[in-house]
């Protein structure tokens, strides 16, 4: 069954996970990058800087072909442009298909220019600054591994791993025994050309892999011989353990305040109970006393529970009032429980695949229309297919990394391969086997079956955000039900939105026919709200 | 009042039966039925359970089922693991397709949601039928899903698989000499090509050398409703023995001598858009429709003129009518009162020469030439009757099939293939007793029928919505099946499993077989290629279109056919216009719903009401009411008075049992049977009512629907489930309005349409105010704000054809009740079709023929169809009522009507002045009572429901929403367009099935609307408006074409 996470925790995993995300962003504010460096970080999961396709088109000669500021826009965000009916951005979207993602908030608008111009001239040597690192890095070994990696990450990684696995090039483990160091220089540089010198290797793994070149990379020797050093000796498990125990180092403590605080009111509790007790013993000994004194005998209250018996028979009118006051507060908060019945706000089942909405939606800021796509022309958000995953995670396996999910670490690895799993796809030889099953998601939120609700509707015509009910879906690693879904909540929103009436024709024409009078009446308070229009009519919802 | 005419619903109304007043005050004629929930008295008080046993249960019950509703169940999403391009969760797709199913054909489109059909509709783009469907066709969608349908192949019965089943017919094939294939018209030119590969003739060279196949030599078709004599006749007259497509547009004048070419005659879905076309008193002519039948059937009850005559008099009117045109012929002196109709005829005949249609039901080739011969006499050839692109849907051959039969039973026949007929059913005992000669049997059954049964094997076919096919129904006119959902089944195309047997063709798909087809020759056949395209855009094209339409010029059909046409010998033709033996001339005919029989599995089909008699879930023998009381026979329908059972016997043939429904306007001295009935329905132990087929008569080879009967009474009454009674208006005299067209013309509006007026006091003088002043409600303004969402109906449009009705419960996932239920009024129908009788009894008319015609109004009554369903008035007398404020007016017009907010107390229908509110007595959909007729009881009858529209609970109150969910998704269409609302974007299920575009749908509001133009129609009225509802549907007053004289 699915465990519905306490609400709380949640709260603390939002703040932690925010704090960390700030950091990284201040990050990459901090240091200034040169425009090669952006593009190796940046962009090198999806575009070449030659001519040739990855995800995206090949980016060589893409100075010549858009303005500076064309280009700032839709690296910033293209989806916004081909939403404006930008005809260069619509025919590129239609001619890949894939949105890009948009790098807003990511990328500065100078350090998108910085990667504009390293474009216009990809093959210009590095910054001095640039070249300094790596001279400075090569002094030593672990330098030399550490630039290695570097640079096999901006270049090489998205199509070849340094494992044996196959990604779209082969799996580089091994590489230094096979193959001579001269070999793979001229091979890396300008593998074309050593094909066509007839070398019987090069055409062995030309002819393997479907005569599909691998294109010449823009590097340096020096460079190469540092990547080759990497996938020797990587620096494997030891840095892995090395940036657990960093996180873990940057944690806030567990302990929050509200444990504290309730250890603090059991003491209190019982250092009052015990004063209770031991007040009680010294009155009724004082008493006994004063009884002594003047000759009585002491027959009031000993015990505590007397003591009380007697306080409450001589005040039976307060008592009276707190019992009234008590019911009602009880009726009350019967009746608080019982509309809460059948809402289930909150509602956060552990899914079958830990899919993080912070990291896609958050992080990487993927476009909540690009995944669910149908929210903006069918009555369902759609949950997505895999092959929409199968898009990105062709190429991206997450593998060594890990990321938080409930509060929890997990690899990234793991939970890539369930899609590879449920779709029967071998990622080293890239085929897709027959015996695929579907994801069985569980259903955060349950409309009931007489409630029709349009997603198109509010986020095509009432250009309604999915955060307005969805919450900060972006914040949320496991998504849980942000708003109560109720009739109330529904009715509340309809109550105060205002129609998205502007320069859509269907309500200029509705308006046109409109008699004087009754337009003032609507716009008695300066808005046109849904409710105004009917949207509040049973028929509009129930049918 | 418009008229003085009196409407009658039934004969119990009309003789103002005493019962009948009693029931007619109750909305809801039944008990509660208490007993059901609780037990009987006996049982109640012989149980141990004290009420404060009860009460415990009771207390426990609660709090069980508020603690189970806390814990809410786990719902689980399941995306597509590859989602295919073109579905979208949550939107529908259109596909178009065709339909046929050996007796019905129309052009239609399929609406499917995330890959499942749920709703047909006829295709409006087709040229051919222009959208027109029947009842059969909107219901053909429920049959996919049919439980009952065969899920493998079988072999003697037994369930076995493809393989062995491949292994042995191939092998059969091989080894037999003589292979016959029986089917129903073949009109499809792919079809033909495949079956050919198993069953043409093979033909060899001199040497003995094979040479291939001839096709369709060893194909038997016949037509379970056979045109067999009419196409001999057609032979004979234009040397091709083909039906001619009749143009009713150009139609002034129709004659129809029993062919009831609106319900089941030749192709109704060709005509019905044209002939309605016609109806309309606002254009320069109005058709003039004259009706000479015996059943009162669909086109009777539409004609400005009915005569009820005996079939037997069918060839003496046809050869009177010839004879007075001036052709010769041996014509038989037709009684007084016959005759002066059939001079009304000839004279508007005469006055429409070469734009009228004269046509005959029967199926005797006599008469058919006589027919023939008049409608070359009138030049009708060329201009309303088309041979040269002539019908190919009935090519049925009585005289070939008795061949075969007689083949089959000497054991001649190695291998019978059966395709899309049941003659084990419609031939009878004949056909039974040949096949057992015959050595290999193969049917290709959907569902179980009576040939199947018998079949050594049977290779089920797929359901037409999961199949690929072409058409060709009329020459130079093709048209396109293509699936529109997985086989559901282990089941195999009938075509794709003669390929697979095969030696050539084995590997070849039949979509790929059809494709060659065309490109090898339908394509070059129709010179195609001209234009500048190729091959596979013109595909796309007729594909995506679902038709492709070839013309010929005009002109040239005009010259061709004339010089077609050769009419001689009638004169040598004697006409027999003795009656036939037995007391009875009994009619054989077919339901509007049921049809041949295609529908008498189809539970949505069985519960829609005949048009005319009003009665679901049976049929009957109707007879004139006036020979029923002679006889002693009750003429009432309903629970309370249950109709008598007779016994029918026909040249021996006898069906038992079955009851007499009495049919105001049937021809006295006739009784009729519908033909189509006696299957079982859904999971029903009994089939539904009698199968008629074995009265059927085979004469001189030509099978014949007019047969002389027997009759003889049978113990026992047997309650009829009829709709018609319940719900009367109340003997309000403004829910029909009719008129003549010569008063029409004349323009008065006041003489046909009067507005309502109501007497007041004012100022000490009585004055006369229109009825629009006067309002018990607070103004609720409604124009020029928003939309406003409303109805018109051409009453002159509608035939009563109850496609409507099919449409709307398919669309609105309204639930099947049963034939108990709806004996007791409790049938859940959103619309119903009121039929009227009208006389004009008491019509000023002091001469003695005017007093003669009060003397028994039954005789020949006019019919008046009208479409009733929630009038959504904008001061509606339901809402006003409901305790808690479950039905509400919305600002667009609308009435609504919300369901969890309902708790039943049904004031709401006690106060609607339309009674077009339906309580919803049961769980339909769990209930047991209702398992065996109930399609959504199971998992798989569930999948045509219409995820749009909620399934509504026990105990609410629905009704007509004006399909709501269209409009809303229409205006977020328009929404996301940013356009207005385009007129006729929008249509409701009722509106968009409906063959003859009598019902419109739009937006009053929108000024430039058809429906704003309706609404200011002269026409126009609302349906009593005198209490003041304002309602939102329009009539349009109905105009009958009567001849000027008075010709009765």
């Amino acid at each position: 069954m699915n465990k519905i996470s306490d609400i709380k925790s949640k709260s603390v995993i939002l703040k932690l996970s925010l704090i960390c995300f700030s950091f990284l962003f201040l990050q990459i504010k901090l240091t200034a990058q040169s425009g090669e460096e952006i593009f190796n970080t940046n962009c090198t999961a999806c575009h070449f800087a030659t001519a040739d396709r990855l995800v995206g088109p090949g980016l060589l000669g893409v100075t010549e072909k858009r303005a500076q500021e064309w280009f700032v826009k839709w690296v910033k965000d293209s989806q916004k442009m081909v939403a404006e009916g930008d005809k260069d951005a619509v025919a590129l979207f239609e001619e890949y298909q894939i949105p890009m993602q948009s790098f807003e908030g990511v990328l500065t608008d100078a350090e998108i220019i910085a990667v504009y111009d390293y474009l216009a001239n990809p093959e210009a040597k590095p910054t001095s600054e640039a070249t300094d690192e790596v001279a400075a890095a090569s002094s030593t070994d672990d330098a030399l591994i550490t630039q290695g990696q570097k640079v096999f990450k901006a270049n090489c990684s998205a199509c070849h791993s340094i494992g044996a696995n196959k990604v779209v090039g082969p799996g580089l483990q091994g590489i230094n025994d096979k193959r001579s160091e001269e070999w793979l220089l001229k091979w890396i540089k300008n593998s074309p050309e050593l094909i066509a010198s007839g070398d019987a290797d090069a055409n062995a793994i030309f002819n393997e892999y479907n005569k599909m070149p691998m294109p010449p990379q823009a590097v340096s020797d020096e460079e190469i011989r540092a990547v080759l050093a990497y996938i020797k000796t990587p620096p494997g498990q030891k840095e892995v353990a090395a940036e657990k125990t960093d996180a873990q180092g940057t944690d806030v403590p567990k302990d929050d305040n509200s444990t504290v605080m309730l250890i603090l009111l059991v003491v209190v509790i019982v250092f009052a109970a015990i004063l209770l007790v031991l007040l009680n013993k010294s009155r009724v000994s004082i008493a006994k006393a004063v009884a002594e004194k003047t000759g009585d005998t002491y027959n009031g209250p000993i015990t505590l529970a007397e003591a009380c018996k007697h306080l409450i028979s001589n005040n039976k009118g307060i008592v009276a009032v707190i019992v009234i006051i008590l019911f009602f507060a009880g009726l009350v908060d019967l009746m608080d429980g019982a509309m809460q019945i059948g809402v289930h706000q909150g509602y956060k089942p552990e899914q079958p695949i830990k899919f993080s909405h912070q990291i896609h939606a958050g992080l990487d800021k993927i476009d909540c229309n690009y995944c669910h796509s149908s929210a903006r022309h069918s009555k369902t958000s759609g949950i997505p297919s895999l092959n929409v995953c199968m898009n990105c995670h062709l190429y991206i396996k997450g593998e060594g990394k890990t990321f938080t999910y409930n509060g929890e670490e997990y690899p990234m690895a793991e939970e890539i391969q369930k899609i590879y799993t449920y779709l029967d796809f071998d990622p080293n030889t890239g085929k897709y086997g027959d015996n695929q099953t579907p994801v069985k998601w569980i259903k955060v939120h349950n409309l009931p079956d007489h409630a029709f609700f349009s997603h198109q509707q509010h986020v095509t015509v009432g250009k309604q955000q999915c955060q307005t009910c969805h919450g900060p879906v972006q914040e949320m690693d496991v998504v849980e039900q942000f708003s109560p879904l109720t009739m109330g909540w529904c009715i509340q929103c309809h109550k105060e939105t205002s129609v998205a009436t502007q320069g859509n024709g269907y309500y200029d024409d509705l308006h046109s026919r409109m008699p004087e009078e009754f337009k003032n009446k609507i716009m008695q308070d300066g808005k046109i709200t849904v409710n105004e229009i009917g949207g509040m009519e049973c028929a509009k919802c129930h049918y | 009042m418009a008229n003085s005419k009196k409407y009658w619903k039934g004969l119990e109304q009309l003789n103002n039966d005493p019962k009948f007043l009693a029931s007619s005050r109750n909305e809801f004629p039944e008990e509660l039925p208490v007993d059901q929930f609780l037990g009987d008295k006996e049982t109640l008080e012989n149980s141990s359970t004290s009420r404060r046993d009860f009460l415990k249960y009771l207390g426990f019950g609660v709090a069980a089922a508020s603690l189970a509703a806390c814990e809410s169940p786990v719902t689980k999403a399941i995306p597509y693991i590859n989602k295919p391009e073109e579905i979208t969760p949550g939107k529908a797709n259109y596909y178009a397709s065709t339909y046929y199913d050996g007796n019905d054909f129309a052009p239609i489109l399929v609406k499917t949601r995330e890959g499942r059909p749920i709703h047909v509709i006829g295709n409006k783009e087709s040229k051919l039928t222009k959208g027109a469907i029947n009842s059969r066709i909107a219901a053909s969608v429920l049959s996919l899903y049919d439980n009952n349908r065969l899920k493998n192949p079988l072999k003697n019965g037994k369930a076995t698989d493809w393989k062995t089943v491949d292994a042995e017919i191939t092998k059969a094939i091989a080894e037999g000499k003589n292979i016959k294939l029986l089917t129903s018209s073949l009109f499809s030119d792919s079809t033909k090509q495949a079956f050919s590969k198993v069953a043409g003739e093979k033909v060899y060279d001199i040497q003995g050398n094979f040479k291939g196949v001839k096709i369709d030599t060893n194909f038997v078709e016949y037509d379970e409703i056979s045109y067999s004599g009419m196409l001999d006749a057609n032979e004979t007259t234009f040397n091709k023995r083909a039906i001619p497509t009749y143009n009713f547009e150009k139609a002034k004048t129709i004659i129809s001598v029993g062919a009831d070419f609106m319900g089941n005659w030749l192709d109704t879905t060709m005509y019905l858009n044209d002939y309605a076309q016609t109806r309309k008193p606002d254009n320069d002519w109005m058709s003039k429709h004259f009706q000479f039948e015996a059943n009162m059937s669909l086109s009777g009850t539409n004609a400005d003129v009915r005569v009820p005559v005996k079939p037997s008099e069918y060839g003496v009117i046809v050869a009177n009518i010839y004879k007075q045109l001036g052709g010769s012929v041996d014509a038989p002196a037709a009684n007084a009162n016959l005759e002066s109709k059939i001079a009304a005829a000839v004279k508007a005949l005469k006055d429409a020469k070469g734009s009228s249609i004269v046509i005959c039901g029967s199926n005797n080739k006599n008469i058919q030439l006589i027919v023939n011969g008049i409608n070359q006499l009138l030049g009708n050839y060329g201009n309303t009757i088309n041979i040269i692109n002539h019908s190919n849907t009935k090519a049925g051959n009585d005289t070939k099939v008795n061949a075969l039969v007689e083949e089959m039973s000497k054991g001649e026949v190695d291998v019978l293939f059966v395709y899309g007929v049941d003659p084990a059913r419609s031939i009878g005992d004949k056909f039974i007793s040949a096949l057992s000669k015959v050595k290999t049997s193969v049917s290709f059954a959907t569902k179980e029928n009576e040939t199947s049964k018998l079949c050594t094997y049977v290779c089920p076919d797929n359901h037409a919505l999961e199949s690929w096919n072409d058409y060709n129904p009329v020459d130079g006119y093709f048209t396109l099946q293509q699936p529109t959902i997985s086989p559901l089944f282990n089941t195999r195309q009938a075509q794709e499993s003669c390929l697979k047997w095969s030696s050539d063709y084995k590997n070849i798909s039949y979509y790929d077989f059809i494709k060659e087809t065309w490109k090898n020759i339908i394509f070059p056949d129709n010179e195609i290629y001209t234009l500048d395209l190729n091959f596979n855009e013109h595909w796309n094209k007729a594909l995506h279109d679902g038709e492709i339409c070839f013309e010929i010029p005009h002109a040239e059909v005009l010259e061709r056919t004339t010089s077609f046409v050769n009419v001689t010998g009638i004169s040598s033709i004697k006409i027999d216009g003795a009656g036939v033996d037995g007391d009875f001339e009994l009619e054989l005919t077919q339901n509007a719903s049921v049809g041949a029989g295609a529908g008498a599995d189809n539970p949505w089909l069985q519960e829609t009401p005949d048009p005319i008699t009003k009665v679901t879930w049976d049929n009957y023998v109707t007879m004139h009411p006036s020979e029923m009381k002679e006889r002693g026979y009750n003429t009432q329908l309903g629970q309370e008075s249950p109709a008598n059972l007779i016994s029918v016997t026909v040249n021996g043939k006898t069906i038992d049992s079955i009851p007499v429904v009495a049919q105001p306007g049937q021809a006295k001295g006739t009784i009729g049977i519908a033909l189509g009935y006696g299957k079982v329905v859904g999971n029903m132990a009994e089939p539904t009512g009698k199968n008629a087929y074995p009265l059927v008569e085979n004469k001189d080879g030509v099978v014949s629907y007019y047969v002389g009967a027997t009759i003889v009474d049978v113990a026992g009454t047997y309650p009829i489930a009829a709709t018609q009674t319940h719900q009367t208006v109340m003997g309000r005299d403004s829910v029909v309005r009719e008129t003549t067209l010569a008063t029409y013309k004349k323009g008065n509006k006041e003489a046909y349409n009067p507005e309502h007026k109501l007497a007041t006091h004012e100022n000490g003088q009585t004055v006369k105010k229109n009825i629009k002043e006067f309002d018990l409600w607070k103004a609720h303004p409604v124009e020029n704000i928003g939309h406003r969402w409303g109805m018109s109906i051409d009453m002159n449009a509608c035939i009563g054809c109850s496609t409507c009705i099919t449409s709307c419960n398919s669309e609105n996932n309204v639930p099947v009740v049963g034939k108990d239920e709806v004996r007791r009024g409790r049938e859940m129908h959103w619309m119903r079709i009121d039929r009227y009788y009208s006389t004009d009894a008491d019509i000023e008319d002091k001469s003695i023929a005017g007093y003669r015609k009060m003397e028994d109004p039954a005789d020949n009554p006019q019919v008046v169809h009208q479409p009733m369903m929630c009038q959504h008035c904008n001061h509606a007398g339901c809402e006003t009522v409901c305790p808690v404020a479950a039905t509400t007016h919305s600002n667009e017009g609308l009435n609504m009507m919300a369901y969890n907010r309902c708790i039943g107390t049904r004031y709401c229908a006690n106060n609607c002045a339309y009674k077009v509110r339906r309580f919803n007595w049961f769980n339909y959909m769990a209930y047991d009572k209702f398992t065996e007729i109930n399609p959504s009881q199971d998992d798989l009858g569930r999948m045509v429901l219409n995820p749009d529209v909620v399934v509504r609970a026990r105990g609410v109150m629905e009704k007509c929403s004006m399909c709501v969910q269209r409009i809303q998704a229409g205006k977020l269409d328009a929404k996301k367009a940013g356009t207005k609302v385009q007129d006729g974007a929008i249509q409701t299920a009722c509106s968009a099935s409906c063959p003859t575009n009598a019902i419109t749908f739009g937006d009053l509001n929108d000024t430039t609307s058809k429906i704003n133009g309706d609404m200011n129609h002269n026409r126009a009225y609302r349906v009593i408006e005198e209490v003041g509802q304002q309602p939102n549907v329009y009539y349009l007053t109905k105009v009958r074409n009567e001849p000027q004289e008075n010709i009765s």
